[in-house]
This record gives structure tokens, sequence and C-alpha cells, in this order.
């Protein structure tokens, strides 16, 4: 599980790794859209300047990124795959056999949607490498504060949020142990067929499902004893701040987006 | 205990029963007074309804029968907030009370609670912090630190909020001898240095001698409250109950079992070390044995 990239913080002091996690967010967010703005070579080759301009100022090895692409590089050449076997025809035909066609188009095609899958995974994979998972919730959740206006509990939503991440290790650390015990008296784990796998899993989910309510049950009413009453009526420790930095990523963004739909093709 | 005093806590008649045991109280009848800056320890084996008790004072569990009074605030549904304010708690599992992503999340919790504004929350997380020596903890996250921390770290979010009354509820059991030693010596300078009011529930007998005060619950009855040395001078009751006598109870027995007769009563480990001191070298007139330690 520790070879698991995604989700992953890489803890170096960049000026990626110091921009505002909601900033950082609603670029991601945003970078997506002008991912599919782009359609053709030029704005391509802009928004892989862009990219590559990003990774670049994290300081983070782009071995990384190539690791984060590796679990998905199935996925990627089967649709790049399907891309090019089965477009429509549309310009010169390379070639043809049955129901197959490898044309222009087609290759075009694959091409774009293969720079897109890779644009996307690199900027997401960014996103997580340069960003603490706690600062990931605590943007979520000032970001969702509109939401409050059509009555979303968005306090309680960062609480449990938050919970959820703070015990993401511990459950995954008892998971562990569960495991090992079990092993111990006798369970194979992964061995046999999916029927008797989904069986050997049951004296691990058992426990790991009981312990989590006795933790929640010790959780309330420790959060209880300390005060809690709701999630509306607290003040907020942790305060992110915009910051010159955060606004000039802004700029350079709005750059690209100019440059990109000036060289769109309607 | 004669000596009057106002009462910082007063238990009165107290009982509960767990919904699922109809048969079985929980706590029956309990009644005692807590003086301030007193440190109180309650002792009784596993299921003997410490941990209740700690929890009915706290009002996290809603007892069927009986007054509980807290700073001359008696407890009831209304008042309930306000009686947390004054009592700060610290569990038996480090891992399951432990709310903030990060050490200093966790302390500012309380704080956050209370809507105190932002710059006094600072102030107050880095004091406490400083307070359990672990500043250099601040940003690291649960998971990373062993249990002793992170008890250490619930201790911080106590000393943040300064309660007058602090329970700790089992909370050194889950810890090794190192860990369980740095806790109680740092509860014991707060108690000291800031007239905290502690009670520790515990069946760690030798933290329980440290106390000022000892109750003894069985079975949810309250059966014994005296003094450390007047507890531990009935030995074998204590046994009998199902609880450990402190080392210097289990020396003496040894003692005696071998022909030496200790003097009768607790002693504690100091005055123990005297007494072997002065019989031995009362027997040492012979050449063979050296006279000075």
């Amino acid at each position: 599980m520790s070879k698991f990239l995604f989700g992953r913080y890489l803890p170096l002091d960049s000026i990626v790794h110091r921009l505002d996690p909601r900033n950082k967010l609603m670029l991601s967010f945003c970078y997506i859209i002008l991912v599919f703005l782009a359609n053709n070579w030029l704005s391509y080759l802009i928004l892989i300047a862009l990219t590559l301009g990003a990774i670049r100022a994290s300081t983070i090895r782009l071995g990384f990124f190539l690791r984060g692409i590796r679990p998905l590089i199935w996925l990627i050449l089967f649709t790049v795959a399907l891309q090019l076997l089965f477009s429509p025809a549309g310009g010169h035909v390379y070639w043809h056999w049955a129901f197959i066609n490898i044309t222009q188009f087609g290759v075009i095609n694959a091409g774009y949607i293969f720079i897109r899958f890779l644009l996307i995974i690199m900027m997401s994979t960014l996103l997580t490498l340069s960003t603490q998972p706690l600062d990931i919730a605590t943007g979520l959740a000032s970001l969702m504060k509109p939401l409050r206006w059509v009555k979303v509990p968005v306090d309680t939503l960062a609480m449990m949020l938050s919970i959820a991440l703070r015990f993401v290790p511990t459950l995954m650390d008892e998971a562990q142990k569960i495991m090992n015990a079990q092993r111990a008296r006798g369970v194979d784990f992964g061995e046999g067929g999916l029927f008797k796998q989904a069986k050997a899993l049951l004296p691990l989910m058992v426990p790991l499902f009981m312990s989590a309510f006795n933790r929640a049950e010790d959780l309330s009413i420790a959060m209880e004893a300390r005060g809690y009453q709701d999630s509306e009526h607290r003040s907020q420790y942790r305060i992110l701040t915009w910051q010159r930095r955060d606004t000039v990523t802004w700029v350079i963004f709005a750059l690209g987006l100019a440059l990109i739909l000036i060289c769109r093709r309607w | 205990m004669t000596q009057r005093m106002e009462n910082i806590i007063e238990v009165h008649n107290l009982a509960y029963r767990y919904p699922d045991a109809e048969q079985h109280a929980a706590l029956d009848g309990v009644s005692f007074d807590v003086h301030p800056g007193e440190w109180l320890a309650i002792v009784g084996h596993n299921g003997s309804g410490k941990s209740t008790l700690a929890k009915a004072l706290d009002g996290l569990l809603p007892f069927t029968q009986g007054t509980v009074t807290v700073g001359s605030i008696v407890l009831t549904p209304e008042t309930v907030w306000q009686v947390r304010a004054q009592i700060g708690m610290i569990f038996q599992n480090p891992d399951n009370q432990f709310v903030g992503a990060t050490v200093e999340d966790d302390v500012a919790f309380g704080l956050e609670n209370r809507q105190l504004p932002r710059d006094e929350m600072r102030t107050r997380v880095a004091a406490a912090l400083e307070r359990v020596g672990m500043t250099k903890f601040a940003n690291r996250a649960p998971s990373s630190l062993s249990g002793g921390q992170k008890q250490r770290v619930a201790l911080a979010g106590i000393v943040a909020m300064a309660p007058k009354i602090l329970i700790l509820d089992e909370a050194t059991s889950m810890l090794d001898p190192q860990g369980r030693q740095a806790m109680l010596a740092l509860v014991r300078e707060l108690h000291r240095e800031q007239h905290l009011t502690v009670i520790s529930i515990t069946h760690d007998i030798d933290e329980a001698a440290n106390a000022n005060r000892i109750l003894v619950i069985d079975d949810g009855h309250l059966i014994e409250e005296d003094v450390p040395a007047a507890i531990f001078a009935q030995g074998e009751r204590l046994m009998d109950m199902g609880l450990d006598v402190p080392f210097t109870a289990k020396l003496a027995a040894a003692l005696q079992q071998r022909g030496i007769t200790p003097p009768t009563g607790y002693q504690t480990t100091q005055e123990m070390e005297e007494w072997l001191w002065q019989s031995l070298s009362n027997t040492s007139a012979t050449p063979t044995k050296p006279t000075h330690p």
C-alpha cells in the first residue's frame, strides 16, 4: 500500500507548496477545463509549457509524476486504442480492415486523448504531492462555504472530513495488525478463488468495523468532554490566507487561457 | 477527613444502570466530596463502576438517581456545558481521543469549541505545548507519535483550557512504564503549580499511593474512603477485592514469610528503606557486613 502514490504528500518547501490550498484546488479545477478547451497542437504546446513550468516550480522530480501515471497506463492505452481503431472516417484513411479504420482523424484524436490524460494526471499528482491532505480538507471546506446558502451543513462536513483524514493512517495500521493476527491464526489472505478470497476478508472486515464503532464512541465522548456542541458555533484555529503569489498564479493562468483561446481552432 | 473546606465536587447518592443490563446497577448510591486542590484516587477492579462514575461527573452519562454538584453548579441537562467547562478529562485510549489532524490542531480543539479568538488560541496553544514539552511536535500527525506523546498532547489540550478540575480516566493504563512516569510527573507539577483538583481513576496502585485520599469502589458501591496509608494497611482485604497492593506491602509480606517482622501498617518506599537500613545496621555487629551504605 505504501507504493501507492495517489494522495501522498512530499514535504518540500517550494513556491507551489506554499500556495494557498484553496487556490490550488480552484486552479486544478479550472486547469481541467483549460485542457478540454485546447484543440490544436499549438494550444497543447502552451498547456505542456504551463504544466512543466508548474512542475519545475514545485522542485519535485519528474520521476514522481511518471510513477503517478503508471497505475493508469492501461486505462490510457485502452482509451487511446479505442479512439485509434474505431474513429469514424474522416481525412485520409491509412488502413482499413473489416470495421476497423485507422484514419487521420482517429490518429489526431487518439493523440489528443493521450495528451489530455497525461496533463490531467500530472496536474492532479502535483496537487496531491505538494499539498498536505489536511490542507486539501481545509481548502475544500473553505471553498464549500457558499453552499451554506442552500442549507448544506458545511461545517459538519468539514469536521467529518478532517476526522476521516486523521483516522486513515490509524485504521490502516489497525487493518494491518488485524490481518497479521488473523494470519497467525491461519487465515490466508489473497489466496484461492474469488469466493475464497472474499470469505477470507470476513475476519478482517468484521473486527475492523467493530473497532471503528468503538473508536467513534470513544471519540465522540472525548469531543463532548472537551466542549464540542455543534460545528457552527466554533472559532477556527487553522486559517488560510490568500497571498500575492496566489494572485500571481491566476495572472499566469489567465495569460495561458488567453493564449489558448487565440490559438484555438473554432 | 475532618477538615472543613468548601467542596469543589459533591456527589450525593448517585446511581446508574446501563440500558442493556437492567438488573445490575453500574453505580449504586455513591456519595462523596472532593476538596479543592486535592488529589483523589478512585480505585477498583475492572467493571467496578469507576469509569461510569467519571463520565457521570462530567455529565456524559445521564445518571438515573442522585445529584452531582461541581463548583456550586448542580449538574442538570441545562447546566451540563457550564459543568464541563470546569472539568478537563483525559481518557484511556490515546488514539481515540485525538481529534485534531496535527498536534496543534488537537490542542486547539477545545479552544475552538469555546469560540476563542484566533490570536489568543495561538498563544495558548504555544504555551500549552511548551508546558508539556511537545513544542517540537506541533505540526506532527498523531500516527507519528508514541502513546505517551499522544497523552501529553491530550494533557496540553487540558492545560490550554485551564479547567479547575482534571479527571484522569485510566489515562496511563495503555502507556509503557516510562510514558506513565513522565505523564504522572507532569500532572503532579500541574497539580502543585496551578492548584488543580485531580481525580485519578486507576487500577495502578502505585499511582494511587501518591494521592491525598483514595476511594475504593467495588461493584458500583463506594466501600472505603481514606488516606492511602490507611487503605493499604488492609492488604489482605484489597487482594480480596481483586486489587493489587503496593510494592512495599508485597515486600513486607515476603519478609514476613522469611521470619522477619517489618513494622505493622503501610510504609511508603522511603519509610521502608529507612527501616531496612536501621534494622540492618543494628544487626551488623559482625565484621563481614559493611556498616556504611
